[in-house]
C-alpha cells in the first residue's frame, strides 16, 4: 500500500518534470492542433482526393463561345466532335459532308448544353446522358431515310461518332416497314424526351422509368443474343460446346434481372431513392447490389476438373483448394456486407460505411493518428533514462532514497500516462470538430457487427476497443525505446532504432503483405505495428497475409512487458560508471 | 555516534581489484578526509557508499542501515556529490533542487531557500543551470546534498572549480555543520593542504588499500609542545641567527632572506629570547606543516609525482 503511494508520488513528480520540457509542450500543442485541423482540411477542395475518370482534358477548350472546363465530364466528347466538325467544314465538298456536319452539330450542341448542367460523374443524371447519341442517330437516320443506305453509312462514318455496319443499318432501318420505322422514331423521341425530363427537371419518376426501360431493353438484348447463338448452333453444330457455354453465361446474367436488378430498382422506386452522394440509402443499395452480384457469381464454384482446364484460374490460385477457399471467403464476405446493408435499410439507420462523409467514418479514419502518438512516445521514451546517463544527472538521481526500479518505471509510466491523455484529448477534439463539420447525429447510429448473427452496436462500443488496440502500439514503441535507452545509454540510438524499424516494417509489409509466400510474418510484430490499418480494412486480402488481431495485441503487449522487465533488471544491476 | 561503517569493502571490476579490504568509520560531528592519488579508488569507494556501484564483497552501513539490503532507508541519512555536480541544464537551480527535494519526505519551499542561502547561491538560484560556472554548479551540487538535512555527507572532491574564497566558504560551512548539527562528513581529495585545514582525521588510500590513518592533531588553540615543526625566521641578521642555531646542534639552513630550523614547538620561546638577547630584530616567524606531506609522500609509494 505504502509502495503504491510512493509509486504514485514518483509518477506525479516525473510527469511534472517531463511536462517541464518545452520541446514536449510544442509537440503536444502541434498534435492537438493537428487533430482539430485534420477534419477541417479534409473539406478543403485542395486536399480532397481527385477522382480519376479516364483522364482530364488537356488545356481549356472553347467551342461556340462556351468554355469547357478541363474537368468537365464531356470534355473529350466535345473535343472529338469539335475536331470532326472542323475537319468536315474544311472538307465540305460532297453532300454527305454537309449531312455529316449536320449530325455532328446536333450532338455537339447537345453536349455543350449538358456540360453547363451536369458537372460530375456522381450526378445521377450523368447515367442517362450516354444513350442519347443512340436516340439522336435513330432520329437522324429515319428523318433522312431518303438518302441511299451507302451514303448514310458514309455519313455516319464521317461523323466519327456513330458506327453501324451496312447489314445492321439495312436490317434496323432501311428494311423496316414505314409503320415500324415511324414507331421506332416515336420511341426514340420519347426516350429523348424522358432523358430531357431527367436532366433538365431532375424528374425522379422519369429516371425510374428510364431505368426500367433500360432493364427491359437489356433483357431483350440478351434474349436476342441467345436466339442468335441458338441459330448459330443449328448452322454450325461443330462449335456447339462453345456456343452453349456462351448461352449458359448469358442465362446466368439474365437471372440477375429478376433477383438483383428489379428488386433493387423496385426498392428505389418505392422509397424514391435516386443515385447520389447525399443519400446514404443509395450507398447502402449500391453496396447491397454489388454484394448480391458477388454472391451470385462466386457461389458457383467450379469442379476440380473444370478448374484444371482454366489456365487463368490456375495461374491466379495455384491449387484447387486455394481457389475453393478464396471463393468461399468471397461469398462469406459478400453475405456479410449484404446483411449489413439490408439491416441498415430495414432499420433506417445506416452503418458507418454508407456515410463516407459522416462523423463516424471520419473519426474511425482518425485511428491512424495513434501512430503519430506512438512516434511521439518513442521519441520521448528514448530519452527517459539515456539522457540521465548522458548528462551525468543519473549520479544525483540514483542516490535518492528511492529504488532504481521505482525511479525508472515511474518515468516510463508517466510518459505512457501523458501519451494516454494526449491521445484521448486528440480523439476527443477530433470527434468534436468532426461533429461540428459533419453532424453529431451520425454518432447516434449503430454500427453492425457480424459474429453469430448480425448485431447493431453503438459507435462508442465499436470505436473504443479499436482505440485501445491502437494504443497498444504506443506502449510497444515506448517500451522498446525505454529498453534501448537503458541498454545503449544513448538517446539518439534509442530513438532512431525503433523509428527506423517502424518505417521499415511499414515498407516491408507494403511489399510482402500482399503475397502468401510470407504467411509466417503474421506471427511477428511486423504487421501489427500498423494496427490502425489492419483494424479498419481487409488491406492485404484476398491473396495476402491474414493478421490475427487478438494475437497481435497480445504479442505487442508481451514484448513490451518483457523488454521493460529485462531492462529494469539490467538497470538494477548496473554500476553507474558515468 | 558512528554514522558510516565500512567493513572489508572490496570492489572487483573485470577481474581487477579496485578496492581491497577497506575498513573505515565516520562519526557524528567529525570531518574525515579521504586522501589518495588519482586512481587510488576514492571515487569507487564513494560510489559504493552512495549505492551507485554494487559491492563485490564486504559491507557498508549508514546509520546502521545496510546500503545493499536497506537502500532506501540508508539513503535517507546521506547526501552526496560524486565527481562533477551534473545538474539538469535546462532547468533553473531552484527547479533542480525542487525536483530532488520531492524525492525526499517533507522538504518545504522555505527550506530550499535556506539551503540556497547557505551555499550563497540565492541570487542566481532562479537562473538556468546552463548559465552557471563550474563553481556555481558545485555550490548547487552541495545544496542538493544538504536538502534533506542528512546526518552524513559524502563529498567527492567538492572544492573542484571553486575559487579560493569559495573553498574557504565551503570549509567553514562543513566545519559549521559538523560542529553545530553534528553532521559527519567524508571528503575525498588529492590535495593534502586542503585536508589539513579542515579534517579531524584522514584516511590515506593507495591502489585500493588503506595505507594509513592520521589524526590531525591540534586545532590551532591546542598546545602540542612536543610536536616537531619546521620554522623559518626573518631577522635583521640572519648570519648570526644561523650561527646560534648551529651552536644548538639543530637541523638548520640559511637562505638569502631567512634561516630555517626543525625544532620542538616547546623550545621556540627560549630561542626567541636568545635572539632578542643578541639585540637582533625578528620580523617574522613561520611555522610550516610540511611534515604531514612528507609523511603522506612516504606512505604512497610510486605515485609521488601526482601529489601536490
Amino acid at each position: 500500500m505504502k509502495n503504491i503511494k510512493e509509486y504514485l508520488n514518483q509518477i506525479k513528480l516525473e510527469t511534472k518534470k517531463i511536462l517541464g520540457s518545452k520541446l514536449l509542450l510544442i509537440f503536444i500543442a502541434l498534435l492537438l492542433i493537428m487533430s482539430i485541423a485534420a477534419p477541417i482540411l479534409s473539406t478543403v477542395e485542395l486536399f480532397k482526393p481527385r477522382y480519376y475518370y479516364g483522364g482530364y482534358g488537356e488545356g481549356e477548350l472553347v467551342v461556340n463561345d462556351i468554355e469547357i472546363d478541363e474537368e468537365s465530364i464531356f470534355y473529350w466528347e466535345i473535343y472529338q466532335l469539335n475536331d470532326t466538325k472542323t475537319w468536315l467544314q474544311d472538307q465540305a465538298t460532297s453532300s454527305t459532308d454537309d449531312l455529316a456536319l449536320e449530325f455532328v452539330d446536333i450532338m455537339l450542341n447537345d453536349y455543350l448544353a449538358l456540360s453547363k448542367d451536369i458537372e460530375s460523374h456522381q450526378d445521377y443524371r450523368a447515367n442517362v446522358v450516354w444513350s442519347r447519341r443512340q436516340y439522336y442517330a435513330t432520329i437522324f437516320i429515319i428523318e433522312h431515310i431518303d438518302v441511299p443506305v451507302e451514303d448514310m453509312q458514309e455519313i455516319l462514318e464521317k461523323s466519327n461518332s456513330y458506327y453501324r455496319d451496312m447489314a445492321s443499318l439495312k436490317k434496323e432501318y432501311y428494311e423496316l416497314s414505314d409503320e415500324d420505322r415511324q414507331e421506332k422514331l416515336k420511341e426514340a423521341k420519347e426516350a429523348l424526351e424522358l432523358s430531357d425530363k431527367i436532366i433538365l427537371y431532375g424528374d425522379h419518376q422519369a429516371y425510374f422509368d428510364y431505368m426500367l426501360n433500360e432493364a427491359e431493353a437489356n433483357l431483350k438484348r440478351n434474349e436476342e443474343e441467345i436466339e442468335r447463338l441458338e441459330q448459330s448452333i443449328i448452322e454450325d453444330p461443330s462449335n456447339e460446346e462453345i456456343f452453349n457455354e456462351q448461352i449458359e453465361s448469358i442465362k446466368r446474367q439474365m437471372e440477375t434481372h429478376d433477383i438483383i436488378t428489379m428488386p433493387i430498382l423496385q426498392y428505389r422506386i418505392d422509397n424514391d431513392i435516386i443515385p447520389g452522394m447525399d443519400d446514404w440509402r443509395d450507398t447502402a443499395l449500391r453496396h447491397k447490389e454489388s454484394a448480391l452480384y458477388d454472391v451470385h457469381y462466386n457461389s458457383e464454384i467450379k469442379t476440380q476438373e473444370e478448374f484444371e482446364k482454366e489456365q487463368h484460374l490456375k495461374w491466379e490460385y495455384e491449387t484447387y483448394a486455394k481457389y475453393k477457399k478464396a471463393m468461399e471467403k468471397r461469398v462469406e464476405d459478400a453475405t456479410n456486407r449484404l446483411q449489413v446493408a439490408e439491416r441498415s435499410l430495414e432499420n433506417g439507420k445506416p452503418d458507418m460505411e454508407f456515410v463516407p462523409q459522416g462523423t463516424r467514418k471520419k473519426v474511425t479514419n482518425f485511428l491512424w493518428y495513434s501512430l503519430i502518438i506512438a512516434v511521439f512516445a518513442t521519441i520521448f521514451a528514448g530519452g527517459l533514462m539515456a539522457r540521465e546517463f548522458q548528462s551525468g544527472t543519473i549520479r544525483l538521481l540514483f542516490i535518492r532514497p528511492k529504488s532504481r526500479t521505482k525511479i525508472a518505471l515511474s518515468k516510463l509510466f508517466s510518459l505512457i500516462l501523458i501519451s494516454v491523455v494526449l491521445y484521448a484529448l486528440c480523439v476527443l477534439l477530433n470527434l468534436i470538430t468532426n461533429g461540428f463539420m459533419f453532424g453529431f447525429s451520425d454518432l447516434g447510429y449503430p454500427n453492425y457487427t457480424i459474429s453469430a448473427g448480425i448485431r447493431g452496436v453503438s459507435f462508442f462500443a465499436f470505436i473504443m476497443p479499436k482505440l485501445l488496440a491502437c494504443f497498444v502500439v504506443v506502449i510497444f514503441g515506448a517500451s522498446i525505446a525505454y529498453f534501448l535507452s537503458i541498454v545503449t545509454r544513448n538517446t539518439a540510438l534509442s530513438v532512431s532504432i525503433p523509428l527506423v524499424c517502424f518505417a521499415g516494417s511499414l515498407i516491408a509489409m507494403g511489399i510482402i503483405g500482399y503475397s502468401d509466400k510470407f504467411k509466417w510474418i503474421i506471427y511477428t510484430p511486423l504487421p501489427y505495428v500498423n494496427m490502425p490499418q489492419i483494424l479498419t480494412s481487409s488491406y492485404y486480402s484476398p491473396h495476402g497475409i491474414e493478421p490475427i488481431i487478438p494475437y497481435g495485441i497480445g504479442l505487442l503487449l508481451g514484448i513490451s512487458v518483457i523488454s521493460v522487465i529485462v531492462s529494469t533488471i539490467i538497470l538494477r544491476k548496473r554500476d553507474i560508471t558515468n | 555516534m558512528e554514522l558510516l561503517r565500512i567493513e572489508n569493502l572490496k570492489k572487483i571490476i573485470k577481474k581487477r581489484t579496485i578496492v581491497d579490504s577497506l575498513n573505515m568509520t565516520v562519526n557524528s560531528g567529525e570531518i574525515v578526509g579521504f586522501l589518495g592519488p588519482n586512481g587510488a579508488g576514492k571515487t569507487t569507494t564513494i560510489k559504493m557508499i552512495l549505492g551507485l556501484f554494487k559491492i563485490s564483497d564486504g559491507k557498508i552501513s549508514i546509520c546502521g542501515r545496510d546500503v545493499e539490503t536497506d537502500f532506501e532507508n540508508a539513503m535517507k541519512n546521506v547526501g552526496g556529490i560524486v565527481e562533477n555536480p551534473d545538474l539538469y541544464k535546462r532547468m533553473t537551480g531552484r527547479q533542480n533542487l525542487q525536483y530532488f527535494a520531492s524525492m525526499h519526505d517533507n522538504i518545504s519551499k522555505k527550506h530550499i531557500n535556506d539551503v540556497s542561502n547557505l551555499v550563497k547561491m540565492s541570487d542566481r538560484i532562479d537562473d538556468k543551470v546552463k548559465t552557471y560556472s563550474l563553481g556555481m554548479r558545485q555550490r548547487v551540487g552541495l545544496a542538493q546534498a544538504l536538502l534533506h538535512q542528512p546526518r552524513l555527507l559524502v563529498l567527492d572532491e567538492p572544492t573542484n572549480g571553486l575559487d579560493p574564497i569559495g573553498i574557504k566558504e565551503m570549509r567553514d560551512l562543513l566545519k559549521y555543520l559538523a560542529k553545530e548539527a553534528g553532521t559527519g562528513v567524508l571528503v575525498s581529495s588529492h590535495l593534502l593542504s586542503e585536508m589539513e585545514l579542515m579534517c579531524d582525521r584522514i584516511y590515506v588510500i593507495d591502489e585500493g588499500k588503506l595505507i594509513g590513518e592520521k589524526k590531525i592533531g591540534a586545532t590551532e588553540s591546542d598546545n602540542h609542545l612536543e610536536e616537531i615543526f619546521k620554522y623559518s625566521f626573518v631577522t635583521s641578521n640572519n648570519e648570526v641567527v644561523h650561527k646560534l642555531f648551529k651552536e644548538m646542534k639543530t637541523n638548520c639552513e640559511i637562505t638569502n632572506t631567512e634561516t630555517t630550523l626543525v625544532m620542538k614547538r616547546g623550545l621556540i620561546p627560549s630561542i626567541i629570547k636568545q635572539i632578542m638577547d643578541k639585540e637582533i630584530d625578528i620580523y617574522a616567524i613561520n611555522q610550516s606543516q610540511r611534515s604531514l606531506e612528507d609523511e603522506f609522500i612516504s606512505m604512497t609509494t610510486g605515485t609521488k609525482g601526482q601529489i601536490k
